[in-house]
């Protein structure tokens, strides 16, 4: 399972490419991003290569920033493949982007469990990105 | 002025420790609220006989009124009348119309912001400056302050009250004066920290401020810092946001009264029971009136605040209409003063926003917003009205501790403080979540209202 940084951003022009500058400043990499809105404010969810310097780097300027551990699979083995093993096993699939390298990043309502029976039916899913 | 008081203090005389002492017996020296309503009425007397023949604005308000002085034997005298004075009088005669003592006798003066042009000014004369120290020496020592105490007088000093009324006043009880005025949070907190500051004044958004910034910039409240006694005031704050500002710098806070127009600071304080703040009524005469009629209302009911200076002499002022919404308790205190207490200010009713036509005020917002966990108390009311219509949002900066991936938590968290807010107030809000820091911070008075519908 890897890491995924979720911060809080105000609806309005400037402030994704805010974050983006204290992450680019402290040299760290955005490896795959989505974002969900809800009126005035909304979430990006992100996965950088480097989750301490990134966090440290956003909380010292002010912004609200949590962590929660996701799964990053293989995308070869086919979304229908994946959802399918996923569903089987009554497990959801709360919120999905993906990445470069053809990998799809998920949030599901049982981590462990996923990545067992994803693995165990021969789909990659990856310890590191 | 009338000066009846004749335990005027020598203080070369004094040790620091009676000096302490002497303050606080000249508070306490009423046995009954008989006694000190007898001392009010007799100072009343004079008060009003002074103001006839010093200040031309009183003689014809009396004139106006068909009073005498010499008819006003207490303040139910002049209660039959609609006699008050309000700030737009201390306007009308700018910049000192109002004195009763010759310009040459003046040794201060303050002015308050005037958001419509002209400032507010007032005088003092050497006695008044006096009185107001031992006022603000008075609240320090009833907090429980002493002469063994730091005191960091971080309210703006110059021609706010803040700064030199708290400033006088721990000077006058022994303690070591940090005059560090308002702003400048960085140096702020190195001399805190670095001097032993015991006990901090100021604004409590700007405590809130210096808490914050002291988080984020290294400082730690806990282990380099000896802070136990806050003396916040100068705007309305909620429970809600004394348990915060408490919390964050390991202090215990006491909410201090006063302004400008009653020397500042100092008129009322908190006392160890914090159940409402002392009003100093042997030097103020406090009524609580129905702003709408001017009648007083029934004891014990929420009104407008009016004072009567008993003892000011460059610049008294009778009945005086505060704009402070709050009610008056005058049954004993656990504490020991008989001196009637403010129970704490709602709001003033220029603070007061109508929407809709229902009464709002800020410490209302803030109470339910502090209660919430996900937020913080920095907020701001916007009223404007697009259509027919008022429309009232209340921008609330999220909490760093309530981020989350979830964006369902947010919705939850936003629709409860919805609903929370149409509960408290009685009417509709919307809530925009801001990010952590987005509302300027302020280091005197925080502004909470903007009101668009006056642009139009």
């Amino acid at each position: 399972m890897i890491t995924q940084l979720s911060v809080f951003l105000e609806n309005k022009p400037g402030r994704l490419s805010e974050m983006a500058r204290l992450l680019q400043e402290a040299g760290v990499n955005i490896k795959a991003m989505g974002i969900a809105e809800a009126g005035n404010y909304g979430i990006v969810r992100m996965v950088v290569d480097n989750v301490d310097l990134a966090v440290k780097a956003l909380q010292k300027a002010g912004m609200a920033v949590s962590k929660v551990d996701i799964l990053a699979i293989d995308m070869r083995a086919g979304v229908y493949q994946i959802s399918k093993i996923l569903g089987d096993h009554e497990i959801n699939i709360d919120y999905a982007y993906t990445g470069s390298g053809g990998i799809i990043f998920m949030k599901v309502s049982d981590e462990g469990k996923a990545y067992q029976v994803l693995k165990s039916a021969g789909v990659k899913v990856y310890d590191t990105i | 002025m009338p000066r009846t008081n004749n335990t005027v203090m020598c203080i070369g005389f004094y040790s620091r420790g009676s000096m302490e002492a002497g303050i606080l017996a000249k508070a306490k020296r009423f046995r009954s609220r008989a006694e000190l309503q007898e001392h009010q009425s007799k100072l009343l007397r004079k008060l009003v006989r002074y103001v006839y023949d010093r200040v031309p604005f009183y003689k014809k308000k009396f004139n106006e009124q068909g009073l005498k002085p010499d008819n006003v034997k207490s303040i139910q005298d002049l209660q039959r009348t609609k006699f008050f004075t309000v700030k737009d009088d201390l306007r009308r005669n700018y910049p000192l119309g109002m004195l009763a003592v010759p310009f040459e006798e003046v040794v201060r003066v303050h002015a308050s912001s005037g958001t419509t042009g002209l400032p507010t000014v007032v005088a003092y004369n050497a006695k008044d400056i006096e009185t107001w120290a031992e006022l603000d020496a008075r609240c320090l020592l009833v907090a429980g302050a002493s002469s063994r105490d730091v005191v960091q007088v971080s309210y703006g000093y110059g021609l706010f009250t803040g700064g030199l009324g708290l400033h006088y006043g721990a000077e006058l009880i022994g303690a070591k004066v940090i005059p560090a005025s308002a702003g400048n949070t960085q140096r702020q907190l190195t001399l805190m920290r670095d001097l032993g500051t015991t006990v901090l004044c100021c604004t409590p958004s700007y405590a809130l401020y210096l808490a914050e910034y002291a988080r984020d910039h290294g400082f730690d409240l806990e282990r380099d810092f000896r802070l136990r006694l806050g003396i916040f005031g100068a705007e309305p704050w909620s429970e809600g946001l004394r348990r915060q500002v408490e919390e964050n710098l390991k202090l215990r806070a006491h909410d201090i009264y006063g302004m400008s127009e009653l020397y500042g600071p100092g008129v009322a304080i908190e006392c160890p029971e914090r159940c409402g703040l002392h009003v100093w009524e042997d030097h103020f005469l406090v009524e609580v009136i129905d702003p709408k009629t001017g009648e007083p209302v029934e004891p014990g009911e929420e009104g407008e605040l009016v004072f009567t200076t008993l003892t000011k002499e460059a610049l008294p002022l009778i009945r005086y209409r505060s704009r402070d919404v709050s009610m008056l308790e005058v049954d004993p205190c656990s504490c020991g003063l008989i001196h009637a207490r403010i129970m704490r200010i709602r709001g003033r009713t220029d603070d007061m926003i109508k929407v809709r036509g229902v009464a709002v005020f800020p410490s209302q917002v803030e109470e339910v917003l502090s209660r919430i966990d996900g937020l913080t108390p920095n907020y701001q009311l916007v009223v404007d009205r697009p259509g027919a219509l008022d429309r009232l949002l209340v921008r609330v900066e999220l909490s760093p501790r309530a981020a989350t991936d979830v964006l369902t938590r947010l919705v939850i968290l936003q629709r409860r403080v919805e609903e929370e807010l149409r509960e408290a107030l009685g009417v509709a809000a919307s809530v925009e979540l801001l990010e952590p820091g987005a509302i300027p911070r302020s280091e005197g008075k925080a502004k909470r209202i903007v009101d668009l519908r006056s642009l139009r």
